[in-house]
């Protein structure tokens, strides 16, 4: 089986084992953000699985309220802090259901399964933004050839999916061969970490649902769904373009949670609104701290370390890995800032351990870097280029160009001897490439790697 | 702007924002792991490879080894000091070459190089590659190893200076720096002896024969390297050549080259030492194995199709085929002397990660030309130390073999 070439091999994190999802949990305030106008009026009831927004298009998902309660406040959020209508929805009962009854679709027409997903989404996981929702509605332009589980952990000392497989593992290969089943894909595949606490409890599962299992050397960032399409995609055309989703290439992705939701949802006929956090501490040897939790509820109340506004948080927690998650993003309702909630699309949060600033040095040509990029860029090269991209037209050429297979992995800061902030450099040249300057065409010839 | 002018994050910020108009702040993020490594650990790796080679001078060549080791130590941490002063003075900043990395500098010089009649060459070329470190190395456009820069203008400058035939020359005392003390501490005295009460002949017995109690402390030896380079026409001609001069100890043992009983680098001459020094700074990820074994398949591959002038059939033949005629004995002998008589060991294993380029194919094109152009070169010049040439090219091209990385992506 191939290998991405770079990388790196972190110590895989203890694997925790989840018990199922209670059916209620204590309720908690509910605050979600809405990017479409939200359909509830502010003092309205709410019962769980009621609508609160639909952005009205086909490829995004609808906001359900988890709990029964009633809408306490609605509010703007500027342009500048990204837009939409804040929702916060008191409970009126002491625990909150965290199953939904309602009947899954009938058959396998992918248009009935893509408005009752959507009608209850999101459906995404982990920090690659891949909705389920979105890539169905792809589908039905480009059809699926394959659908791929991706049980390979993000950040390996954090194993979220291995758990979850481990957990759950007759659950999530079912959910992975229904979720084939819905988008059509004739290929199906199974991606694990090599761990034999994984194999041994996700190949017996994978032999009953006659589901390939495949499991390879979780070297970070093995996940990142261009690597997945680049290793173990079909056909020739492997490459997934920086703007471009794997339904693009005719491959669907999905994690182990939405697979698992699919097939106790098929199975049950109750949907979980309850959804799995794990919490990674930075000691190195400390299992992750699992729990299930509502999407919006305070992140205060799922664990003591996690309470603070987001500007407390800042520098000690973040939502997904250490490696490339992002700080909780200030929130304020017109009265005040607002402290931090659970997250609807990650299931990963990670205490960080106080980090000593960094110091810079001059860079020694030790070529780490560029042996572990998983694209085979030169990153200190990369950002030698930018100096002269404003000036030098064939620079700016092959910066763009090479700056599109950054996939911030943030593997070229992290080994970086001298303690050069490499990725930051070129995600900050990229951030502002994508919104602001207008680099020349990028050209064929042109080459940073 | 140089690469060196973009060294510093703080450049780094300021060209980002240069060239995107970034906000600073943007430079924060993720990953929120410090760097698994740091400046400072690498070159506390290689304190402790010099040191090691340290101890190992103090073993066959005595506190005189030791000391000269020292001593280039010393004078490489003066020379970057002076410069290191002067830039402080004069562009108000500090110099970018860390004290330690310069005192390595100097140690793995002290090393490298022979135990010299007089202090004053180690001191000299010591603070020289102090200088050096500021002007060419790994952080610098010229990614040239400054020891292995100096130790070509060692084994130069005698050239350059010995008189010609019409006399001339530099005077006599500047020609004694570079005597070498040519003895090694005969085992009952090793550690405590002193490499200067050697004998007065160079010794044709082993060095682990049996002395009389009463011995000087070292004993004189032929440089087993200058011999086998100078002698291989006849030894690759004659098979007897070869086993009279294994048989007398004329040639040291391949035993006493491995432990390092012979003459050579002070803190360099045990071939064993090296390798497993060399397979340290692999594991420690300071250098790389296909380095090593591209070399070693270069040097291999040159070797055997260097030309030898065969009387019989008036013609030149290959070192292979005359390998061949030596039998298998014989030839493996030859060419184990070739890799592990000369500085070849030292170069692969120790020098050549000082100017390694970035690129996995340049790597591989780093090796071929350490291993084939340090063969050729000691091939056509005689010389053991012409080998450092193939390096000092080598670590020319460095930088332009970065550009061999082509990310597949990209294609």
């Amino acid at each position: 089986m191939a290998r991405i070439r770079g990388g790196m091999e972190f110590r895989q994190g203890a694997i925790v084992r989840l018990p199922a999802p209670p059916r209620t949990l204590t309720a908690q305030p509910i605050r979600l953000l809405s990017r479409s106008a939200p359909r509830v009026e502010l003092g309205e009831a709410v019962r769980h699985g009621q609508v609160l927004a639909d952005a009205g298009q086909p490829d995004r998902p609808c906001m359900i309220s988890p709990i029964h309660g009633r809408v306490q406040r609605i509010w703007t959020v500027p342009a500048e802090a990204g837009g939409g209508w804040g929702i916060l929805i008191e409970p009126t009962e002491p625990t909150a259901t965290t199953m939904l009854s309602v009947e899954p679709p009938r058959g396998r027409t992918s248009e009935n399964w893509l408005e009752a997903l959507r009608r209850f989404g999101p459906w995404c996981e982990g920090d690659w933004r891949l909705d389920l929702v979105a890539q169905l509605h792809a589908v039905q332009k480009h059809p699926a050839t394959m659908l791929i589980c991706v049980g390979l952990d993000a950040f390996p000392p954090y194993p979220d999916r291995s758990s979850l497989l481990t957990s759950f593992p007759d659950d999530a290969v079912l959910g992975t061969q229904i979720a084939a089943d819905i988008v059509g894909a004739r290929r199906v595949l199974m991606l694990t970490s090599q761990a034999s606490a994984v194999v041994s409890r996700v190949k017996p599962a994978c032999r009953n649902f006659r589901v390939p299992l495949t499991a390879v050397t979780n070297l970070y960032p093995s996940a990142d769904p261009r690597l997945v399409l680049w290793v173990h995609g079909p056909g020739r055309h492997k490459k997934l373009g920086p703007n471009a989703l794997p339904t693009d290439r005719g491959v669907v992705m999905i994690g182990p949670w939405t697979a698992i939701r699919l097939a106790r949802w098929f199975t049950n006929r109750e949907l979980d609104l309850a959804q799995p956090l794990f919490i990674g501490w930075p000691e190195p040897g400390t299992p992750m701290t699992p729990a299930y939790v509502l999407a919006g509820q305070p992140l205060a109340s799922v664990h003591g370390a996690l309470a603070g506004s987001a500007g407390a948080l800042v520098g000690r927690v973040v939502r997904g890995n250490p490696m490339t998650g992002q700080p909780f993003a200030a929130e304020h309702d017109g009265n005040g800032a607002l402290d931090p909630v659970v997250p609807t699309d990650e299931l990963l949060l990670s205490v960080l351990a106080p980090m000593r600033p960094p110091k810079p040095e001059p860079c020694i040509s030790c070529g780490w870097c560029a042996q572990v990029c998983p694209t085979e860029l030169r990153p200190v090269r990369l950002v030698q280029l930018l100096t002269r991209a404003k000036t030098d037209r064939h620079a700016a050429q092959r910066t763009r160009r090479a700056l599109e297979w950054c996939i911030d992995c943030g593997l070229c800061s992290h080994v970086c001897p001298t303690e050069l902030p490499l990725a930051q450099s070129l995600r900050a040249a990229r951030d502002n490439a994508e919104t602001a300057v207008s680099l020349p065409v990028a050209s064929e010839h042109g080459n940073a790697g | 702007m140089t690469d060196r002018d973009i060294s510093s994050a703080a450049q780094h910020e300021s060209v980002v924002k240069e060239a995107t108009n970034a906000p600073a702040r943007q430079l924060t993020g993720p990953p929120w792991l410090g760097s698994i490594y740091q400046r400072r650990g690498i070159d506390l790796e290689w304190l402790t490879v010099a040191i090691v080679l340290a101890a190992s001078a103090l073993v066959f060549f005595g506190w005189r080894g030791l000391v000269s080791v020292m001593i280039a130590g010393a004078g490489a941490l003066a020379g970057h000091l002076v410069v290191d002063g002067a830039v402080r003075l004069l562009a108000r900043r500090r110099s970018r070459v860390p004290h330690l990395h310069a005192l390595n500098l100097g140690l793995l010089l002290g090393a490298a190089m022979p135990v010299m009649q007089r202090w004053w060459l180690p001191a000299a070329v010591g603070g020289a590659v102090g200088l050096l470190a500021h002007v060419v190395g790994r952080s610098h456009r010229l990614r040239v190893h400054p020891v292995v820069l100096v130790l070509v203008l060692i084994w130069l400058a005698p050239i350059v200076m010995a008189p010609g035939a019409e006399g001339g020359g530099a005077p006599g005392w500047m020609l004694k720096m570079w005597e070498p003390i040519d003895a090694v501490l005969r085992p009952q005295r090793l550690i405590v002896g002193d490499v200067r009460d050697a004998t007065a002949e160079a010794s044709i017995v082993a060095w682990q024969s049996p002395f009389p109690p009463d011995a000087p402390d070292a004993i004189r030896r032929t440089d087993t390297g200058q011999l086998l380079l100078s002698q291989r026409f006849d030894m690759l001609q004659d098979r007897n050549q070869l086993v009279r001069r294994l048989s007398t100890g004329e040639l040291a043992q391949l035993s006493e080259i491995f432990v390092g009983a012979h003459i050579d680098a002070a803190g360099a001459s045990s071939r064993a030492l090296l390798i497993f020094l060399g397979f340290y700074l692999m594991y420690r990820r300071l250098a790389f194995w296909p380095v090593a074994m591209t070399a070693l398949v270069g040097a291999l591959t040159t070797m055997f199709l260097m030309p030898v002038w065969q009387a019989e059939a008036d013609r030149y033949v290959s070192v292979l085929s005359r390998l061949i005629e030596l039998g298998p004995a014989a030839s493996i002998t030859f060419v184990s002397y070739v890799f592990f008589a000369t500085p070849m060991t030292l170069m692969v294993m120790v020098l050549a990660p000082g100017a390694t380029p970035m690129s996995r194919s340049g790597r591989l094109v780093y090796g071929l030309i350490i291993g084939a152009g340090g063969i050729a070169a000691m091939w056509w010049t005689g010389q053991p130390q012409a080998a450092m040439l193939a390096l000092l090219a080598a670590s020319l091209l460095s930088r332009p073999l970065d550009a061999l990385q082509r990310s597949v992506f990209l294609k």
